[in-house]
């Protein structure tokens, strides 16, 4: 009897104790929810007022006829959208029900900086180009309007974001588009790409995934012959063993090699293009050990394997060094021009000297016969654009890649000024700036910024 | 009681004296010159160097192995310790007596800042997610985090596509958050550094375990490891 009683009591102490536990757990959890649900709210809310934002300025630069005033206006809207892809990268649903969307926003931003830059130089858009901010104008208009609805939904508790969020990832696609919010970005999602393709000079243009490598020679090779060339290049006293480990179906198409090195634990990974047979890329699986040689002795390296495997006129231009490993970057020079475009990087270990890795994408894509222009401002007319006191140490021709992925001649006038390091690009043709770089030199490395 | 008081008041002068020490200490460190002073010493030992023709670069206030190749070479030539850095004796022999003892701001080496917190980032994102894969693969998935970033579907930052909702599993789950190992940190920096064994893919996915109806619909650029990465 008396044992039951302690027992009971024991059970019902218990129970008390799993009931507070509880009640504590659900009231934590309701804390964390509502704080959730507060940051989502607020990305929301600020998605809604830049869209807006962006939607009155674009209307008032389609009306504006002054330069500096279509300036203001447009880089606002480039400001704004760029904010409003922040915020609609927050907020929690999958990346597809959202993508159009943000690449939306993301070329409204890119365009309008463009049109933006053309005002600057006080010139006028054409026909096209006003139709296309139109448009754009248009279904920023719609998007505003879908928002604002969403936001009444928002405001009567229907759509509550941080409810769909918990289970929402690429996975279970299929459960969270019932959700309402999916629901309602889709819907917008489908007028968002319902305008033409955007050329303009801005790196979301839609020509630049359609640009082609300029650089592949060669006629096309069988998996059997990449084989020969990876083993080649690795040399063939190192291999032990090849394994054919697929295709790259990327904008250069290439075969994949692993090679197992001779006597060693690593091994190595080579592509070879499909077309010619060339090394695209190349690293060895290896973490290097402490470091034993000096930046300088390993960029001799780099030089010695890059003449080594046939490559000419490649210029050292810059290096940086993590993990024990030193990258070199070489650009390809052209009579006295240095091509900045057509790069190759090789990594050399830092503890013995040894290959590491190379990367030669960039010269595929970028290389070719270039019939450079004669410079139209001279040397001398480019240095009146420094500024005073600029202590400049070297100066040449260069040839440097944009942002949309096309090529303009420049004097590269590299110096410093007050202890910092710079490399400023006047256009040969212009006499404008074209680039300012700084070089930050630190860790043994030189990086451009 | 008192024993114990007594052995509180002990081990709080002792805490007080070592911090004094420390702080005292750190007061009266001599200043050493190397990689991560600031600019304008390293521009003044630059600049004597250049003068007595050790130095054949410019006067840029970064202390980079061109400089220290400098300092080697002067140390060599006076009889110095050859390690590179402008250790005390050095910038005595420089003529740079007054800046041996400085503040304590100049003693203490800057570490290397900007995209190397990014590097980080990416290192713990890919540790999470790609642990178990080959090296190749790693730097793969590292490689479709940055080609999210110039895609214009995507937001146009590393920390803004690492933490977009539900794009990784490895945010999801909080494994982000573990201590990145060494080949993730080296991919990491190799992605960065423009290797890209993804063929400039936008998704990765393992085809075991994938359902997604959409994502296996996308065209498939490569295969490495488990994972299969398309556009």
């Amino acid at each position: 009897m008396k044992n039951k009683n302690i027992i009971i009591g024991v059970l019902l102490v218990s129970l008390i104790g799993i009931g507070v536990f509880g009640y504590q757990q659900r009231q934590e959890t309701t804390s964390y929810r509502t704080r959730l649900e507060n940051n989502y709210q607020y990305d929301f809310q600020s998605l809604l007022s830049t869209v807006k934002n962006i939607e009155t300025n674009m209307s008032k630069a389609i009306v504006s006829t002054s330069h500096s005033m279509s300036v203001e206006l447009l880089t606002e809207v480039w400001r704004q959208a760029d904010l409003a892809q922040t915020y609609l990268g927050r907020l929690p649903l999958t990346h597809s029900t959202l993508k159009d969307t943000a690449k939306f926003l993301n070329q409204v931003g890119d365009f309008s900086y463009a049109m933006a830059k053309i005002h600057m130089d006080s010139g006028s858009l054409t026909k096209e180009q006003q139709n296309d901010f139109q448009r754009l104008n248009n279904s920023c208009n719609y998007l505003s309007q879908q928002l604002q609805e969403m936001n009444e939904l928002v405001a009567s508790g229907e759509i509550i974001f941080s409810q769909g969020s918990r289970e929402s990832n690429e996975a279970n696609l299929d459960e969270a588009a019932e959700n309402l919010v999916t629901r309602n970005f889709k819907t917008v999602q489908k007028e968002m790409v319902d305008y033409p393709k955007l050329i303009y000079d801005g790196p979301f243009s839609d020509h630049i995934s359609e640009i082609e490598p300029k650089w592949i020679e060669g006629e096309k090779i069988t998996i059997e012959e990449g084989q020969k060339k990876a083993i080649e290049f690795i040399g063939s006293e190192n291999v032990e063993e090849v394994e054919n480990s697929g295709n790259i179906e990327g904008v250069i198409k290439a075969y994949k090699y692993n090679i197992k090195i001779k006597d060693q634990e690593e091994s190595a990974y080579v592509e070879i293009t499909q077309k010619g047979g060339h090394v695209l890329k190349a690293m060895m699986n290896r973490l290097p050990h402490e470091q034993k040689l000096s930046m300088e002795e390993a960029q001799k390296k780099a030089d010695e394997f890059l003449k080594e495997k046939g490559y000419k006129n490649m210029e050292n231009s810059y290096y940086q060094k993590y993990s024990n490993v030193g990258v070199f970057n070489y650009a390809y020079t052209e009579g006295d021009v240095l091509c900045y475009p057509d790069l190759i990087k090789v990594q050399i270990a830092l503890d013995n000297g040894g290959f590491l890795g190379i990367e030669a994408q960039g010269f595929h894509y970028a290389h070719h016969e270039r019939k450079i222009e004669k410079p139209v401002i001279t040397m001398e007319q480019a240095k009146e654009n420094l500024i005073e006191d600029f202590e400049l140490t070297s100066e040449r021709l260069a040839i440097i890649p944009t942002d949309f992925k096309s090529e303009v001649l420049c004097y590269e006038l590299k110096g410093t000024y007050n202890y910092k390091w710079f490399i400023i690009y006047i256009n040969a043709k212009t006499g404008e700036e074209e680039q300012i770089l700084q070089i930050i030199e630190a860790d043994e490395s030189v990086l451009t910024l | 009681m008192k024993v114990r008081k007594k052995k509180q008041v002990a081990l709080l002068l002792t805490l007080t004296i070592l911090a004094f020490l420390f702080v005292e200490g750190s007061v009266l460190a001599q200043n050493v010159i190397y990689y991560g002073s600031d600019s304008d010493a390293v521009g003044k030992v630059q600049r004597k160097l250049k003068e007595w023709g050790y130095y054949d670069y410019g006067v840029d206030g970064y202390y980079g192995w061109r400089t220290e190749e400098a300092v080697k070479n002067f140390q060599k030539k006076n009889g110095l310790e050859v390690d590179g850095i402008c250790g005390a004796d050095t910038l005595r022999e420089l003529g740079l007596g007054n800046l041996v003892n400085k503040s304590r701001s100049t003693s203490s080496p800057k570490k290397a800042s900007g995209n190397r917190s990014e590097a980080r980032l990416l290192a713990q994102c890919i540790n999470g997610e790609a642990r178990g894969e080959p090296y190749v693969g790693q730097v793969a998935v590292a490689s479709v985090i940055l080609n999210r970033v110039n895609h214009p579907e995507f937001p146009n930052s590393i920390s803004g596509v690492i933490y977009q909702p539900g794009a990784f599993d490895a945010v999801s789950d909080g494994q982000i958050y573990l201590e990145p190992s060494e080949s993730s940190v080296k991919a990491a920096n190799d992605a960065l550094a423009g290797w890209d064994p993804s063929g400039g893919a936008i998704y990765y996915y393992n085809p075991v375990t994938s359902t997604n109806k959409w994502i296996l619909s996308r065209p498939i650029i490569a295969e490495i490891g488990k994972h299969v990465f398309c556009d």
